[in-house]
């Protein structure tokens, strides 16, 4: 499997979490942001749309502040 | 809405406050009690005027007026938590009462006003745009004139007083912008150190397990996942294994 369409796996599969976790794109961009994400609001919003490709490390960080926000109580 | 949702989009509010960009209180105050003292001037059988700022739970947060008559008619009414500006901040329309003796939407405000000397008065909505011109104006508040006179104003009045309305919203406005950017200062903190937590203990991890960032990082997120705790709590027990240990 080659770097894209690993990340093009990855990002099916975090925009499909996104969607089925029901979040607000403002409040995981933020919950993203205070776990070390570097990515802007609008290209994170874009990653999830598809028109737009993280590294791979900001990849994972996306996904794991998914996992997080439809997984833990809100503080 | 969560304080964090609020956050992403309001951010560049807090940069504003902490670069001066925003007004401060006293100049706001200053502007608004102007404009009030305005709209007495320019409306004939004005006793007085004055705008207040309502918050999202209806009550009264700062106010401007030309006199203690007008303070004490809006006092009346977030005492009895009812009147015209009430109405008015709540439905966005404005209002206008002909004879507060016998008006039948407000019988108690009416009654303890006109006991004031207070006989007629107008109410409009303190209006601000949305920047994004997405979604309607926001309603922050009302602005009055009173008359001792009953059918003191009619449509016109209500129209001079909406055209003053609008720049006294605007500056007010600026006033919640730096309330909310002072309010928001803290979730920006917590913010900011959750990510230098877990930045530090990526390093640490980098350093001890002799991993790529990446790497180093999927250590951390497959122990948050494995133990079912957040990652800043992995990234804290992997600086501080003594202390956190001692946590409950």
């Amino acid at each position: 499997m080659n770097i894209d369409s690993e990340g093009e796996a990855q990002r099916d599969r975090a925009a499909k979490a996104f969607r089925d976790a029901g979040l607000d794109v403002d409040e995981l961009w933020m919950h993203y942001f205070s776990m070390g994400g570097d990515a802007g609001a609008l290209e994170t919003e874009a990653y999830l749309h598809g028109s737009y490709m993280l590294r791979p490390i900001q990849r994972d960080l996306l996904e794991h502040a998914i996992y997080e926000l439809g997984n833990f109580e809100k503080e | 809405m969560t304080r964090k949702h609020q956050m992403a989009g309001e951010l560049p509010e807090i940069f504003a406050r902490v670069t001066g960009l925003l007004l401060t209180e006293p100049v706001v105050d200053h502007v608004v009690a102007n404009i009030a003292q305005a709209a007495h001037q320019s409306l004939a059988g004005s006793v007085g005027a004055g705008a207040t700022l309502i918050d999202a739970q209806g009550r009264p947060t700062s106010t401007a007026s030309t006199n203690s008559l007008v303070k004490e008619a809006d006092r009346l009414q977030y005492e009895l938590g009812d009147g015209p500006c009430l109405s008015v901040w709540a439905s966005a329309r404005p209002a206008r009462v002909d004879d507060l003796r016998d008006d039948r939407r407000w019988p108690e405000w009416g009654a303890a006003g006109a006991r004031l000397g207070l006989l007629s008065c107008i109410s409009v909505p303190l209006l601000v745009p949305d920047v994004t011109g997405r979604s309607a104006p926001e309603c922050i508040g009302a602005m009055k004139v009173y008359s001792d006179q009953p059918h003191a104003f009619d449509e016109r009045s209500e129209e001079v007083l909406s055209l003053l309305a609008g720049p006294a919203a605007l500056i007010l406005a600026n006033l919640q912008a730096r309330e909310r950017a002072a309010r928001l200062s803290d979730v920006l903190k917590d913010a900011l150190h959750s990510r230098s937590v877990i930045d530090l203990a990526k390093g640490v991890l980098m350093e001890r397990l002799h991993v790529t960032e990446r790497d180093a990082l999927q250590v951390m997120i497959t122990s948050a996942r494995t133990r079912e705790l957040r990652l800043t709590r992995v990234a804290q027990e992997i600086l501080d294994p003594a202390e956190t240990g001692r946590m409950p």
